[in-house]
Order: C-alpha cells, then structure tokens, then sequence
C-alpha cells in the first residue's frame, strides 16, 4: 500500500507542481495585488489599500464595473440564449436520416475548429460599413438600407452576438445530438402509436429527457463566455465608445491599457467567484 | 405531407450549409483580390482575376508574420507534448491507482476547476512575476503559462479515455512484475495511442488559437501568430489593409483545420471534453 502511494504521487507530482505554480500561487498572489496599489507604466509608491480597490470598484463609474456587468449579461444571456436554441433546431435536424446527413455533421464541427481571432476578423470583414461588405450587399439587394454596423453601439453588439453564435452554435448540437442519440426508442414509438403530435413529443418526451445534457452545455458555454476577449478585441475592440466591454474586457483595460492592475485583480476576482458560484448552483440542480 | 416536410428538411439543411460556409469563403475571396478589387460590390470583377499579392505581402512585406508563425509552432509544440506526457500520468493516477476517493476526487476537481479561472486572475500575478524575473517575452514563460489550461484539458480527456481500458489489462501486467510507471508506458500508451495523438494535436490547437495571455506576456521577441493577426489592423491603421488581413485570417486557421483531418473520428469527443462519445 505505501510503496503504491508513492507511486501515485510520483504520477501526480508534476501536474500538481505546475498547477500550484501556475494556479494556487497566483490566485494567492492575485488577492494580494486586489489589495495593494500596483500600478504600470508610471511610477507611484505602492501602498495597502485593503478592500478599498473593491468599495471604488462597486462604487465609482469610472472603473466601469456596474456598466461592463450590464454589457456582459446582455452579451451573455442573449448568445447563449439564441445558441441554445439553434443549437438544439440544428441537433433534431442533424438527427433525422437523409441524404447528406453525413456531410453537414462533418461540417458542422468547422466553426469549434477556426481560432477565434480569424473567427474576429472574418466577421469584421463582414460588417464593414460600405457597401462592399457582404451584410450591406445583401440588405441592399432585399431592398433594404445598409447599416454603419460597427459605429452604433446596439449594432456593434447585435455584431458580437452573432459572431458568437456562429462559432459556439456547433458545441451546443453536438452536445445535444449525443443526447438525442442516446434515447430509448421504445417511449417514442408508444407516443406515436398513440397519436401524439411531433410537438407534444418535442415538449413532453425529448426535452425532458434531454434536460441533463441541456444543463451541461449551458454550463460549459455559460464558463467560457464570461470570459469572452478574443473576438471583442479583434471585431469592436470594446467600442463603440464603452459600447462592448464585458467584465473580462473591461479588466484588461484597466490593468493593461490604463495600467491599474490592482483596480482589475478586484473586479476579475469578483468575477471569478460569481462564476464559481453559478457553476455550482447549476450542476446542484443537475445532480438533484 | 411527407412530401412537405422532405423540402422543409433539405431547405433547412441548404441554408446551415450556406450559414457554415460563407463566412469563410467571404474571407477566403476577399484574401484573393487586389486593393482595389476590395471595394467593389460583388460582380465578376471583383472575383476574377484571382491574385496572390496578399499572401506574397505576407511573406516578403516587411511584416513579422513568418517569425510569429516560427514562435507559435515552437511554444505550441512544446506545450502540447509536455502537457499530454504529465496530464496523461495525473490521469493514470486518478483513474487507476488505490487512492482515497475523496483525495482522488479533490484532486480531479481541483485540476478540472482551472477551466473556470478567467484567464486574467493569472495573467496579472504572471505579468508581474515574469517582468521581474526574465520571464517576460520568452518562450519558457509561454510554456508555463500555456501549461495552466493545457493539463487541465489533458486531465480531463486521458480519464474519460482511460475509463475504457479494461483494468484486467493493468492487473495481468501487474502479476507479470510490472511496475506501474511501467504499465503506463509499455501497456497504456500503446492501447491509448489514438487518444494521446488526438489530445496532443488540440493540445496545440489551444496554444495556436490563445490570444490574451500572448498579447500580454509577450513583446517583440517571442510574439505569436495569434497577436500579430489580432494586432495586424490596428497597427495598419487606415482600414486599408483588409487584403493581408485576410490573408492572415485564413493562413492563420489552416493548421487547425488541416491537424483536424488527421483526428477526425476522435475530434468530436475531443471537442466536447469527452462529453459526447463520437
């Protein structure tokens, strides 16, 4: 039994030395800074703040914590929303038999695959303002007048949004096709032997059944799009104005932009542990 | 009816093709045309003829697109290899050996929980640490940093793999004289080898794609691709560039898309963190 632990350690040894380095240190380390003044670029004497970095946080507009929260909920709660439900439309379509199934579940995976800076720049390219840019192009040719899509703030975010939804919309369908896949036939072969409509199967047997895989992909897209910078900063880098700065993008200004890294460890930590929070809520829920 | 529904379906299915495809194929012509080409409403001029000047820009234009290319391919490599051989034995640990449960399951949640950690709650302490000590701007810096995100991902795919080898294998191994590190390397890897080869390979496509922890823990030496791209229009400035930005868009995506091929039977668990069993 010793010599097995020791063993077990030595396996473990070098995943836990690197993750306390590069984990439990700097959180540590993190909450220290939260609580000093460091500040970059120019020279100011450090000196220990206590919790005053997250009173001014809370309270001060000028560290726009309250606005970015606001920016990240909207950006968040709408492209979760619209990926999960097209997510689950393009999982039941995929999950029917014809011809050329095979082809669209092989492409589907595309979008997880393109790093999100290209993702960025490919729907900048989009959205440009002329009307050389395809979205333009098109509201044109439906008799429609183009957008300066980029210039106004609630269009700079509905900009966001879909890029978003195109990228993480194939997580959702996969991650509901396996569930769809993984359902027993016999309950749906009852429901239309008895003359259910395709609806009141949708409401009454798939989506229940479905419920535990709905709360996993919920809760993995709901970690990663909080902290959402890769396409922020390529497509809109925040703007218009403060127009699409989420928590996380907000942070990164104030640290290494405006050089207040303390005024940023405040809020990422405060961010960090509504997260934390959140996550822990949902799987409960799932578990129970 | 039945009818009915068959074009509703092959409609449906037209349109996710279109939603999936343009975008990229928007960029991919757009990477095709001259400056002036640029700024015209699609027609046949715009599209025809095609010319390459975008992409020799890359390469001989004075941009520092090839060295940050080298960068990304050195960092990535490195880090995907290292992170698959620990998070591949910390796995081993978890699935296989006699541990306490409760240890066992601390452990695993404490290395899986990384995934929530917004990235900046480390790159702040980081930024500090590495401008202090000679970190700052190098390839080992990058290393470490990728490793936080990388192990943990190694972690979680190499337990759900493991799960399906049977434990009969370690044990008749075990009679044999076999030492565990020894099972590990002799019995695991082999039986394993399409589940090590498909967590290295989006090993390396996690570090290839990264953006924020490279904007701000490198400078000019150890730069990668994925900042040069991201930097490459404002730093042009005038939103006149848009042919070479392009161009970078797609050359940036191709290793991923090509690395993808080769793992295409595993790639959707992979994706999924072995959420779904492809």
């Amino acid at each position: 039994m010793q010599l097995k632990n020791k063993e077990a350690l030595l396996l473990l040894a070098p995943s836990i030395l690197i993750l306390l380095v590069t984990t439990i240190f700097p959180f540590l380390y993190c909450i220290w800074v939260s609580l000093n003044n460091i500040i970059i670029f120019y020279p100011v004497p450090n000196t220990f703040k206590g919790l005053q970095n997250y009173i001014d946080s809370l309270t001060n507009p000028i560290y726009g914590f309250w606005k970015s929260a606001y920016t990240t909920l909207i950006f968040t709660g709408s492209s979760i929303l619209l990926e999960f439900i097209l997510g689950l439309a393009i999982a039941l379509l995929l999950n029917k038999e014809f011809k050329g199934v095979g082809f669209l579940r092989s492409i589907i995976v595309i979008p997880l695959l393109v790093s999100p800076v290209s993702i960025g720049l490919i729907f900048r390219l989009m959205f440009q303002s002329g009307s050389w840019s395809l979205v333009n192009y098109i509201l044109k040719s439906i008799g429609m007048s183009p957008f300066n899509w980029l210039a106004e703030r609630s269009l700079a975010m509905l900009v966001l949004i879909i890029t978003d939804t195109w990228q993480w919309t194939p997580l959702m369908v996969l991650i509901f096709l396996a569930g769809l896949r993984m359902l027993p036939q016999e309950p749906f072969d009852a429901a239309s032997v008895d003359g259910a409509s395709s609806w009141q199967i949708f409401r009454y047997l798939t989506v229940p059944m479905l419920k535990e895989m709905m709360a996993i992909a919920f809760l993995l897209r709901l970690m990663d799009s909080l902290k959402t910078f890769d396409i922020i900063y390529v497509v809109t880098l925040g703007g218009p104005g403060e127009a699409t700065q989420n928590l996380n993008y907000n942070a990164f200004l104030q640290s290494f932009v405006f050089g207040n890294l303390s005024i940023a460890a405040a809020q990422i930590l405060m961010l960090t542990v509504v997260v934390i929070i959140i996550s822990s809520i949902i799987l409960r829920m799932v578990r129970r | 009816m039945k009818k009915f529904n068959n074009l509703l379906i092959y409609i449906s299915a037209f349109l996710l093709i279109l939603w999936i495809l343009t975008p990229i194929a928007w960029m991919l012509l757009i990477s095709l045309e001259n400056q002036s080409q640029i700024f015209l409403e699609p027609s046949m001029e715009k599209f025809f003829p095609i010319t390459f000047e975008n992409y020799i820009y890359l390469f001989v234009g004075g941009t520092d697109f090839v060295r940050t290319m080298i960068n990304s391919s050195i960092i990535a490599t490195i880090t995907s290899i290292l992170a698959t051989i620990i998070g591949t034995m910390a796995a081993y640990a978890i699935q296989r050996l006699p541990l306490s449960p409760r240890i066992k399951n601390n452990v695993f949640f404490w290395i899986v929980s990384q995934r929530i950690t917004p990235f900046l709650a480390v790159i702040i302490p980081f930024y500090i640490l590495y401008s202090q000590t000679g970190l700052y701007d190098t390839y080992y810096g990058m290393v470490l940093a990728y490793l936080l995100f990388t192990i943990p991902f190694t972690v979680f795919s190499m337990v759900g793999y493991l799960n399906e080898i049977p434990k009969e294998i370690d044990e008749a191994a075990l009679i044999d004289g076999c030492s565990r590190i020894g099972i590990l390397y002799r019995v695991i890897l082999p039986v394993c080898r399409a589940g090590i080869v498909t967590v290295t390979l989006l090993n390396f496509a996690l570090c290839w794609n990264e953006l924020l922890m490279a904007l701000i823990l490198t400078g000019e030496h150890a730069r990668t691709v994925a900042v040069a791209a991201a930097l490459f229009l404002p730093s042009a400035g005038r939103g006149a560039m848009w042919g070479p930005a392009a161009a970078i868009g797609i050359f940036f995506m191709l290793p991923v898309l090509l690395l993808s091929v080769f793992i295409r039977k595993n790639l959707i668990r992979g994706l999924t963190m072995g959420i779904v069993k492809g």
